[in-house]
């Protein structure tokens, strides 16, 4: 048996279609409100955790693979080998302010910067040798330079609806980001044969 | 994590370290001995970038900055490069000691644990290898793990890939390679360190491994000879951990 954490959210229905495509049943049981649940012939089981979470799992042997963003892996430094891009679940990481208050090649010393993504900010400022106050936010990034916590943000857009809802343009593209298949690094040797298999299964159809 | 031991842990980890030093002995390996703080500036030509990071370091009274050694192979590399420069080998050593390191290098690790290992040095090639592996087995044998799995790869080789292969490979990146890894490229090998050689033993039910080594010919370079080198080390925290697990206390 193999263990997989997934993300909870809107990103859960596409990884699991991704396993649907490879053979694997669920039980008909509504699967959508388990934390945990098994495929139908008991040889996958699934762990449903916070997105920032899986690499953790992950990373403990807890799960032996998981699906997890990019965008997670780079900011969290999880030690864990990262298998396939399955190109789902694209987003960037931008640095984005009021729309005509910043330029990018023109930023002020001592910029506030709201943002979730800590060490991907404090990385991306380091190039720029720029020292700036970092706000680390929970939620609602968006809101922080409408509402004067922040002079700009480095949040993750998907089709950068909501920043122009906020009235918010983007400066610089820190990366982009996709859906990545990740095993832990002891299971990988371990259990070679049983996550190779499942991974070229999924190669295909990714 | 910074914790006490206690009784009856206390024996329990004697008793495997027991084991360990007889097979050690038998093998025609002596003890050394090494201080557990000596000056940076010295200790720090022969250590790889992440142990520098990872180290903890102080002033004395003088003002002399000193560092808590975050690895004794290091350590014993530079004695053998200077002390016992003159001295011909073959030198066979085993070290039974803490060590100290910042947490977060590696999962389940301590800020202090103890490291029991062996260093050869002089045996060039293939046949210092193989007696190192044989050792590493006889090891794992002599204190009873089930299920245990040595695997090894080839650090040279590794070291003479593109700057990005290797830096994806070291990253353990496969999507940055664009191909799904071979076994023996699961090994997340050291390259400041290991130069042929490097393997890892773990259990499958374990996230972690518990024990590594290889080949470093050019460690004792850094310290002013040059001497081939080959051993491994076992962290007594982690396989007394797994033994208990496998109901081996």
């Amino acid at each position: 048996m193999l263990t997989i954490a997934l993300s909870k959210g809107y990103l859960l229905d596409t990884a699991l279609k991704l396993f649907k495509k490879i053979g694997l049943h669920f039980p008909a049981a509504d699967i959508s409100r388990k934390l945990e649940f098994m495929d139908s012939t008991g040889e996958y089981r699934f762990l449903i955790v916070r997105p920032v979470d899986v690499p953790v799992y992950v990373e403990y042997g807890t799960a032996d693979l998981g699906i997890a963003g990019k965008d997670i892996l780079l900011e969290g430094r999880h030690k864990v080998t990262e298998l396939l891009d399955l190109k789902f679940g694209f987003c960037r990481l931008v640095l984005a302010a009021r729309r005509g208050a910043y330029r990018q090649d023109t930023l002020p010393t001592g910029l506030r910067v709201a943002t979730k993504f800590s060490n991907s900010a404090a990385a991306y400022f380091q190039k720029l040798d720029l020292d700036v106050e970092l706000i680390k936010l929970y939620g609602s990034v968006e809101l922080a330079p409408v509402d004067g916590l922040s002079d700009v943000i480095i949040d993750l857009v998907a089709t950068g609806r909501t920043l122009k809802e906020n009235g918010l343009e983007v400066l610089d593209e820190i990366y982009q980001s996709t859906a990545r298949l990740i095993a832990n690094r002891v299971k990988a040797k371990s259990r070679y044969r049983e996550i190779m298999a499942l991974a070229k299964k999924i190669k295909r159809v990714a | 994590m910074i914790r006490d031991i206690l009784p009856p842990d206390t024996g329990w980890r004697r008793e495997i370290l027991g084991k360990i030093v007889r097979v050690f002995e038998r093998a025609g390996y002596a003890e050394i001995v090494t201080p557990t703080f000596e000056e940076y500036a010295v200790l720090s030509a022969g250590l790889p970038e992440h142990l520098q990071s990872a180290s903890y370091r102080f002033f004395d009274h003088q003002g002399v900055q000193m560092v808590l050694r975050p690895d004794i192979t290091t350590q014993i590399a530079r004695v053998a490069a200077t002390k016992l420069a003159k001295q011909k080998g073959p030198l066979r050593f085993y070290y039974s000691g803490d060590v100290y390191r910042v947490s977060g290098l590696e999962i389940g690790q301590n800020h202090q644990f103890h490291q029991i290992g062996v260093e050869l040095f002089d045996v060039p090639g293939v046949s210092g290898e193989r007696e190192i592996l044989t050792l590493a087995e006889e090891i794992v044998r002599s204190v009873g793990l089930r299920d245990w799995r040595i695997e090894q790869t080839n650090a040279g080789k590794i070291q003479r890939l593109p700057a990005k292969q290797r830096a994806a490979l070291q990253q353990q990146d496969f999507v940055t390679l664009g191909r799904l890894p071979r076994l023996s490229e699961l090994l997340s090998v050291d390259l400041e360190y290991y130069t042929g050689l490097y393997f890892e033993c773990f259990v499958p039910e374990m996230g972690y491994i518990l024990g590594s080594g290889g080949r470093y010919d050019n460690l004792c370079a850094a310290f002013g000879r040059k001497r081939p080198a080959v051993g491994f080390a076992f962290n007594l925290d982690k396989l007394a951990r797994v033994l208990a697990a496998q109901g081996r206390k």
